[in-house]
């Protein structure tokens, strides 16, 4: 009879998709012997976007779904030349207010400028 | 009573299929549920995965605490992804592992160009180095040059079962077959690495520095703990400083020169790391008047060694 690697449905009183490595029954592997737990601490996507055609010296504020004990990872880029990002420091900068519930796109460069944003939560709730 | 629908697998809206698991209380097959009301989805890109970790330590000399120069930007190169992706890049102690700046103070700050296999490397300060230079590159787009101006995480094609010798839930990103895309070109394969969440460390309570004038060298020390699991994880490292309490800001590049005395002494700082599964941060000049939070994520991941 073949290993059951593959469960998806409760575990407990959670819902998971949960795979485990050749030769270990998924019901019984300890967790490391999972190739894949949904329920494992990651970071979360939060919010994502692109903030279109920002002119020079703007600043622009992206709204947060929540607010933060601590800080979230932000990960902001501005587009440049036609397949390229530049980070920031290089044209722009990002600011945060502890507590806040939005994040500030400043843009710094010479010209008008496109950003993508994504923002993890950290916080396991 | 129905009970809300916390697992879903199917087409979500026509032509988009995925996996998805709600927290309680809400229904995963719901296509306008937000994303802090899900704990999982396979359209995630995929949820802070590392792709690669790359370095480079100065060749010469081979040892010591010895400086030089090096070309600024320096471009360090990893496996091409069908998108340019994340990263955060840090410097490295050359002399122990497990040494992390949070500011080098005769470096400052550090910045990126990325492209789909390489990083430009930027200091802005000097670039007569002594220190390693470490990018992590995520698994998450921040630009697809083919879908310029549009959501950067677009639909996902999903199956889940045997695919080649392989068993399991996959999604490949738009535009190729699920059953015979590569690696790299999906979004979600449950055989992936999957990088973890050692630990986050996020204090409610602020605090002030320990430096009484401008010139006082007196570091400001926090602990914090994490989970050893016989290597020095990769810690990234947030903070907020200013004189009003309520009004503490975090500035990306997150080690941009913050002077807490408005003047030409900035702090500067590190984190250092121990086999016992406890870091200590350390941070030099922050003024006994403003108020200030660190915030880190320990990352299961490695930082380079030498």
């Amino acid at each position: 009879m073949p290993t059951k690697r593959g469960h998806i449905g409760k575990r407990g009183s959670d819902f998971v998709i949960q795979f485990s490595k050749p030769g270990y029954d998924v019901d019984t592997a300890a967790p490391e012997n999972l190739v894949f737990n949904s329920a494992a601490k990651r970071l979360r996507p939060l919010l994502s976007g692109i903030a279109l055609d920002r002119p020079s010296g703007s600043s622009t504020n992206i709204a947060l779904p929540k607010t933060f004990i601590g800080l979230p990872l932000i990960f902001v880029d501005r587009f440049i030349a036609g397949n390229g990002v530049a980070g920031p420091g290089r044209g722009f900068e990002v600011t945060y207010r502890r507590g806040g519930n939005f994040f500030t796109i400043i843009n710094q460069s010479g010209g008008v400028a496109t950003f993508s944003y994504n923002i993890f939560d950290n916080e396991m709730t | 009573m129905v009970a809300t629908r916390r697992l879903f697998a199917g087409a979500l809206t026509p032509g988009d299929y995925r996996a998805r698991i709600s927290k309680p209380g809400f229904d995963a097959s719901d296509p306008l549920l937000a994303r802090d009301k899900l704990d999982f989805d396979t359209a995630w890109p995929f949820a802070g995965n590392i792709h690669a970790v790359i370095s480079y330590r100065p060749p010469n000399p081979p040892s010591g605490s010895g400086f030089e120069t090096v070309p600024n930007p320096k471009t360090l190169y990893f496996p091409e992804l069908p998108y340019v992706p994340c990263v955060k890049c840090f410097l490295l102690n050359r002399n122990a592992n497990g040494f992390i700046y949070w500011l080098n103070q005769t470096l400052q700050t550090v910045t990126y160009q990325a492209y789909k296999d390489r990083l430009d490397f930027y200091t802005i300060g000097t670039n007569n180095i002594g220190v390693i230079l470490v990018a992590v590159i995520f698994k998450i787009p921040a630009r697809d040059v083919d879908a310029v101006g549009t959501d950067p995480h677009p639909l996902a094609r999903m199956m889940m079962g045997k695919r080649g010798t392989d068993y399991g839930l996959y999604a490949s990103r738009p535009g190729f077959d699920v059953r015979t895309c590569s690696k790299a070109q999906m979004s979600f394969s449950s055989d992936d690495d999957f990088t973890v969440i050692n630990n986050t460390f996020s204090p409610q309570n602020s605090q002030k520095g320990a430096a009484d004038s401008p010139t006082d060298n007196v570091f400001t020390v926090i602990n914090f703990s994490y989970t050893w699991k016989g290597y020095f994880p990769i810690v990234f490292f947030f903070a907020t400083f200013n004189t009003t309490f309520n009004d503490q800001i975090y500035t990306l590049p997150s080690d941009k020169v913050v002077n807490t005395w408005g003047g030409a002494y900035p702090m500067d700082g590190s984190i250092a790391l121990s086999s016992s599964g406890t870091g200590t941060i350390s941070i030099r000049r922050w003024g006994s008047e403003a108020w200030g939070n660190v915030s880190i994520i320990v990352i299961d991941y490695p930082l380079p060694t030498f």
